[in-house]
């Protein structure tokens, strides 16, 4: 069996006093992994911890083969890791341009995607090159903060619901991004709410309720158990 | 207008270039790092003290007037930037993050630079010489603004083109250079910076390094002009803490704009009211603070 591209042992993540990562365990094999869960479940939590962002009480994170606990974001992400955070946390005192100038990097001297490559894939960033970054619609937003990843040329694209609260067309072009990324040998890992949507992007489903992953599986067993529904994901999910 | 009126404008304007550069590097450390560096103004005194004891121990070394001006100029920037560096790398990296201790700390190298300072050098009050070139007055005709003809020091009027030097390229390196697109991408929120790639303790000390060097040049600038000794520092400081509440902490133009405004307030007071030399200043402090309080070009954190 190949190595996996990230693996995750046994990790717990604390806040203050509160336990929020309980033993997350899980293996990414596949150029593309879903993980959904309900509001509060420590979805962001792990992304942040696999980041480097929040302290590790204990537990292994390993991507390629390597261990991130103890490095610092910044290793991280060299080591091939681009975030696209939840809320997207772009800069407020940088253009479009600006952002994807100052993230843009090659990687063990791979330099397929460049400010002109992302302006490509999202033409309407272009348009926009010289707005602040936080003028635009929040679609144009959520671009931006994918191709502030993208430039820093990752091995793996990891997006903390990227959908959230945009209008379903630009979901659509998400999904669609999503998915070519992902064909084109780029690992993406997602993080979404929205079951229905998760399942359009992939087969396997792995579902986090408080900081474990609770059910590792096929979609469609989700989408045709209300019990299981009910029971991972909470009413009317 | 009455005379003492256009003294303390143009006063105020000349004074204003020494608090921007003093207060650029005061406001960049804390835009970055969030950490109020409260031995600002004592990294601010011992430049002042360098250029004095160099320009004292080296003047035979050179023919002009200049040489141990401008020697002592390039010691106390090398010296400033090397002990910012050295109180980042040596005492605040340690508590990184933690906002009130990085204060604190500060505080203390503070109160024990000052007593360091006041022990080598005594109490007296000094001047750094004006080199020759600088000497003398120019004369300026305000008739076209319906103003009088008054005769400014050469020495200040040098200081305040190095303060507008200085602002025009913090400016373009802000704004033209990829190490000015990650300080304001850090100003905005620093994780995000890191988990980007970017080591941001590099930038951190790439921007201790450049506070140094201008307060080490603004040291000696001002020291040529404004007497120094011990309680300098905590005056420097405290201008330099008025100007950037003033101007939005963090922001260049905000440090300009509140220079500009400390500068021509102070001056203009002491020129018309010189029993009351420093209840304008609070008096613009309190106004903006209850009017804007994060500063007339202040904006919201990011916090992270
Ligand atoms: N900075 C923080 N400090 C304290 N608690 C937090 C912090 N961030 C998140 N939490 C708590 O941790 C839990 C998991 O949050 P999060 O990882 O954001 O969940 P999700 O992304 O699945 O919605 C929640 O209960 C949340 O309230
Ligand atoms: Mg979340």
């Amino acid at each position: 069996m190949p190595e996996p591209i990230l693996e995750v042992n046994d990790l717990h993540v604390y806040y203050g006093s509160s336990h929020i990562l309980q033993g997350t365990t899980f293996a990414m094999e596949d150029n593309l992994f879903t993980l959904i869960g309900r509001n509060g479940m420590g979805k962001t939590t792990l992304v942040k911890a696999i980041m480097g962002l929040v302290p590790i009480r204990s537990g292994s994170i390993t991507f390629q083969g390597k261990q991130l606990v103890g490095l610092k974001p910044h290793q991280i992400a060299r080591l091939g890791i681009g975030y696209v955070p939840q809320g997207r946390n772009l800069f407020p005192s940088l253009t479009v341009d600006e952002h994807l100038r100052m993230a843009a990097r090659s990687r063990n001297g791979v330099r397929d995607w460049t400010p002109e490559r992302v302006y490509e894939l999202f033409p309407r960033l272009a348009e926009r090159k010289r707005q602040s970054g936080t003028n635009l619609s929040g679609g144009e937003q959520q671009m931006l903060a994918i191709g502030r990843a993208l430039v820093t040329n990752p091995a793996l694209l990891i997006m903390d619901e990227p959908a959230e609260g945009l209008a379903p067309v630009i979901v659509d072009l998400l999904i669609e991004t999503c998915k070519h990324l992902s064909d084109a040998g780029m690992a993406v890992f997602l993080v979404e709410q929205n079951l229905h949507l998760a399942a359009s992007v992939d087969d396997t489903a792995q579902v986090m309720v408080t900081g474990r992953i609770a059910y590792s599986g096929p979609y469609e067993t989700l989408l045709e158990s209300p019990q299981m529904r009910e029971q991972y994901l909470g009413v009317g999910a | 207008m009455d005379m003492m009126v256009w003294i303390g404008l143009v006063n105020g304007l000349l004074y204003a270039g020494l608090l921007f550069m003093i207060a650029s590097g005061f406001t960049l450390v804390f835009g970055l790092m969030r950490i109020v560096n409260m031995a600002h103004g004592a990294m601010y005194l011992l430049a002042a003290y360098i250029g004095w004891l160099v320009q004292r121990n080296t003047a035979d070394w050179f023919e002009s007037s200049a040489g141990s001006w401008i020697l002592g100029v390039v010691v106390a920037a090398v010296v400033v930037a090397v002990a910012t560096v050295a109180l980042q790398e040596g005492l605040l990296r340690w508590v990184q993050g933690d906002e009130l201790r990085e204060t604190l700390l500060t505080l203390g190298v503070a109160i024990a630079l000052g007593d360091i300072m006041h022990g080598l050098w005594g109490g007296d009050h000094r001047t750094i010489r004006t080199p020759d070139f600088m000497r003398g007055f120019q004369e300026l005709d305000l008739g076209f603004m319906g103003g009088p003809v008054l005769f400014l020091a050469k020495n200040q009027l040098y200081m305040f083109g190095t303060a507008v030097v200085v602002g025009i390229l913090l400016w373009l390196l802000i704004s033209r250079t990829q190490l000015g697109r990650i300080i304001r991408a850090g100003v905005d929120n620093r994780a995000m910076v890191s988990a980007l790639g970017i080591n941001i303790n590099r930038v951190f000390l790439a921007v201790m390094i450049l506070a140094g060097v201008i307060t080490g040049v603004s040291g000696v600038l001002g020291g040529m002009i404004y007497a120094f000794g011990p309680g300098i520092d905590m005056n420097m400081l405290t201008l330099s803490l008025i100007v950037v509440i003033v101007g939005g902490m963090g922001s260049l133009g905000g440090a300009a704009l509140g220079a500009l405004l400390v500068g021509v307030v102070d001056q203009l007071t002491l020129a018309l009211y010189p029993e009351y030399p420093t209840i304008a200043l609070f008096a613009i402090l309190i106004v903006t603070l209850l009017l804007r309080p994060k500063g007339l070009l202040g904006r919201v954190w990011v916090n992270a």
